[in-house]
């Protein structure tokens, strides 16, 4: 038998493919920014910006980043009180909020940011496609720079929500010049405002880098370089910050992570609570739902034992809220449904006399999801209801929950970003004729939205309490959309690296507040 | 020549139904780009996004379209990051290749000489530990293993990285710190199935007639190894390991979600979590292309090792 086949020696041919491999593999040197020792801080988290326009993120893994890059008007407080940042002071006079815009303000690029990049900016993101800020500011007429570094908000009536709505990175200041120029494109990457830091380089689902501006009207911020890489498994968040490839990390929800982090030195553990909340949603909408039926939506709301669901789902992590109380402006003791009646609910649902007990949940991926719908099976089977889980990725989700209407569902189970004043959320994305995307699975209610509409656009003072109360107990009693339990994160970070004060409440995502002001020991 | 020519034709056709075959499933698949990235858009404002990212139209006018840009060498740019799609995988290919390389390098190394040692002295204890190993090996999945050893060793790390990568830029020691764990991990199920194979077909071949012939004409153990065993043990090996260098394209997405790397496999995943369909259909294309040529490839070494299959061909 001879060697030789097809022109080619079978040693040569190996000898090839061996080195075909190995110059594959030297090829594999990538541009990786590693962090370098020094100045560079380098934290960890489990999701990745997706989103790349300030304007039309919606989703809270873009603000990360975005929220260390752009200022918006005001900001907010660990107490969620609204605090200056491009906008230095403001005052309503009537039904106008007057702003005094500083005027040390510089983007990355080292142009002075102006009166017009104000205007601009918030007159494209209110147009922006999909986002809700809209909604928010509904009864706004003009925005106007005034003489004097002065910018007036005009409102037709009250705006409770206005001021802490502009607290949101989808209403920041964007460089419009570059933008009109061409120099800034907002669909890429490459984030550029007036915050502490600017977009270097970024590798989606790995990194990203950013660099100081040294510009940033809060002072030079004391690290040069800020790394963010996504590391979406929890065991390897703490690798790599017991060896130290990461300063600090963020774990989410994961209610293991204290745990994990157990006995690891040089560790410190801070736990972030947020508005962000857990909820269900039934479709009371749908033909053929078995939550037409009012009586069976109260009886589940009515079976859920909070508590149990937190010491099961989260290991004891998570706030208790039986409504949408977490801002700890309204009183949630005078809410009709609260803790679990198990007889009471399972004679509702005998009463109701339904086809089948079967109940089909619709789950959005991730591991605290699908727990926390574990434990409400269990509940549900006590009062004699079998709810049969379907898991499904974010996509398919929304497109049956919110894009279908009547949704394609009949129970959901999913997560809300809570955002600076409970007004923001309730007062829109409660009432299907403001949100429009419930409308497939909640039904209107006058009496909710003409209560809403009392709090948020006709109270003044102390009569917003009051209305937001009666909405709540309104939404409370309906039983459409049910609060679980607020979320929380840990933060954790390595006390013999860096120097920081992690926040230790959210409400928009925020996970790193302050970023400008931690600085390395080494 | 018609051989390999035969074999390059059916090469194309099976990518282009893959390619065609992913880009009509990934429309099939519930919720679009805009539904899942501007949920709270109203239906007219996420019309106006789908039309503005090119997912307007029927299917079918999409299929044309991006046939007609991929022919011209236009892959397309991701929909979520707003790069070129070519350059979002080429960034990442290094790492999945290295790791699928090392990953082969383990089974080559490893898992065929023992293969070999097990079959060769079927009588005596190796045998049996080659044979509970390879059952052992192949019924771990890859990503349990994964997540045991990125747990055991982001307690006590060892010297090794469980997360994370460092390019071969930054030297190989340092390289191989944070690789070798995924690549162990991403080679166990080839590791067993290579071993069983080798050991299977050197004692398929060892009691054949022809070998009890060979040792009667008093031929060396050296020579009876290597002219009768060891070349008629290849061919199956040959197959398994073409079969198991597909299988390392799959499980690199496996390997590289659990041990957090930003490969090649974790892209495509997230591409079809997040609708980026143009990434999508250039990753599975370009994943099918390195399989059918792996095939292909094995396939003319066949011809090498054994020229009856090629002259068979030929006619």
């Amino acid at each position: 038998m001879s060697d030789k086949h097809l022109g080619i020696n079978r040693r040569d041919f190996v000898k090839g493919v061996a080195a075909l491999g190995l110059t594959t593999g030297m090829l594999g040197i990538r541009n990786m920014a590693m962090a370098a020792e020094g100045s560079t801080f380098t934290f960890g988290r489990i999701r990745e910006t997706k989103h790349l326009d300030p304007h039309s993120s919606q989703l809270s893994s873009s603000w990360h980043i975005q929220h260390m890059v752009y200022d918006s008007l005001v900001t907010l407080d660990d107490n969620f009180e609204v605090q200056p940042s491009i906008a230095t002071a403001w005052e309503w006079q009537g039904n106008t909020l007057v702003f005094t815009i500083r005027d040390n303000a510089v983007f990355a690029n080292g142009r002075a940011m102006t009166m017009e990049d104000v205007t601009v900016s918030l007159n494209r993101a209110l147009k922006s496609k999909g986002n809700p800020w809209g909604l928010l500011l509904r009864n706004k007429t003009a925005i106007t720079a005034m003489d004097g570094n002065k910018l007036s908000i005009e409102f037709n009536g009250p705006n409770n929500v206005a001021l802490s709505s502009l607290a949101a990175t989808l209403v920041c200041i964007v460089p419009t010049v570059e933008e009109a120029s061409g120099e800034w494109d907002p669909k890429t990457d490459m984030f550029m405002g007036t915050g502490p830091y600017s977009v270097e380089s970024h590798t989606a689902n790995d990194r990203w880098v950013l660099k100081a501006n040294p510009h940033y009207w809060g002072g030079a911020p004391k690290t040069d370089t800020v790394v963010v890489r996504t590391i979406p498994q929890a065991q390897s968040l703490v690798a790599a910050l017991r060896d130290g490839s990461i300063d600090a990390a963020s774990f989410d929800g994961n209610p293991d992570a204290p745990a994990l982090l157990e006995g690891a030195p040089d560790i410190e553990i801070s736990r972030l609570d947020t508005t962000d909340f857990y909820y269900i949603g039934m479709n009371a909408v749908a033909e053929g739902s078995p939550f037409l039926d009012k009586s069976v939506r109260q009886a589940v709301a009515m079976c859920i034992d909070r508590k149990q669901l937190i010491e099961f789902a989260f290991a004891g992590r998570a706030g208790l809220t039986y409504g949408w109380t977490q801002w700890g402006l309204t009183d949630d003791s005078k809410l009709p449904i609260r803790e679990p009646d198990i007889e009471k609910a399972k004679a509702m649902i005998e009463a109701a006399n339904l086809p089948t007990n079967k109940i089909k949940v619709l789950v959005r991926e991730g591991d605290t999801l699908s727990a926390v719908a574990q434990v409400l099976k269990q509940s549900a089977a006590k009062i004699g209801l079998d709810l049969e889980l379907e898991v499904v990725d974010g996509g398919v989700w929304a497109k049956r929950t919110w894009g279908t209407n009547p949704s394609d569902m009949q129970m959901v189970v999913s997560r809300y970003t809570g955002f600076a004043h409970p007004l923001i959320i309730t007062a829109h994305w409660w009432a299907p004729e403001m949100s429009r995307f419930t409308k497939g699975y909640v039904p209107e209610n006058p009496e909710y939205s003409a209560a809403l509409n009392k709090a948020v656009l006709e109270s003044t003072g102390d009569e917003i309490t009051p209305s937001l109360q009666k909405a709540y107990e309104i939404l409370n009693e309906e039983a459409v959309k049910v609060p679980l339990c607020t979320d929380i994160d840990t933060i954790a970070w390595r006390s013999d690296r860096v120097t920081m004060s992690p926040s230790r409440e959210q409400a928009q995502n925020d996970i790193l507040s302050g970023v400008e002001t931690f600085e390395m020991k080494i | 020549m018609l051989f390999i020519a035969a074999r390059l034709g059916l090469a194309a056709l099976t990518i282009a139904g893959v390619a065609t075959l992913v880009f009509f499933g990934m429309r099939l698949i519930p919720g679009s780009y805009a539904d899942l990235f501007f949920p709270l858009a109203s239906e007219a404002d996420r019309e106006a996004i789908s039309i503005e990212y090119g997912l307007d139209g029927s299917a079918l006018e999409q299929y044309i379209l991006w046939l007609g840009k991929l022919l011209q060498g236009d892959f397309g740019t991701s929909l979520v990051t707003n790069k070129p799609v070519i350059d979002e995988i080429v960034q990442r290919l290094p790492l999945t290749l290295e790791l699928g390389f090392l990953a082969l390098m383990i089974i080559a190394f490893i898992g065929f000489p023992m293969g070999i040692i097990s079959g060769m002295f079927h009588k005596k204890w190796t045998s049996q530990v080659g044979r509970h190993s390879s059952t052992f090996l192949m019924s771990i999945p890859n990503f349990v293993l994964g997540s045991l050893l990125v747990y055991a060793f982001s307690v006590n790390s060892l010297g090794l990285k469980a997360g994370g990568w460092a390019p071969l830029s930054e030297g190989l020691m340092e390289n191989l710190k944070y690789a070798i764990l995924p690549a162990f991990t991403l080679s166990i199920t080839g590791l067993g199935l290579v071993l069983a194979t080798a050991r299977s077909s050197v004692l398929g071949v060892i009691g054949q007639d022809h070998i009890l012939a060979a040792v009667s004409r008093g031929l060396s153990p050296k020579d009876i190894f290597s002219k009768h065993i060891f070349r008629n043990a290849l061919i199956p090996v040959i197959t398994i390991f073409a079969i198991v260098a597909g299988y390392l394209l799959g499980g690199t997405v496996l390997v590289e979600t659990v041990f957090s790397l930003d490969g090649v496999g974790r892209l495509l995943v997230n591409s079809i979590t997040r609708r980026d369909y143009p990434v999508v259909q250039i990753g599975v294309i370009l994943t099918a292309t390195a399989f059918v040529l792996t095939n292909t490839i094995a396939d003319i070494l066949y011809g090498i090792i054994d020229p009856r299959v090629t002259e068979k061909n030929d006619g």
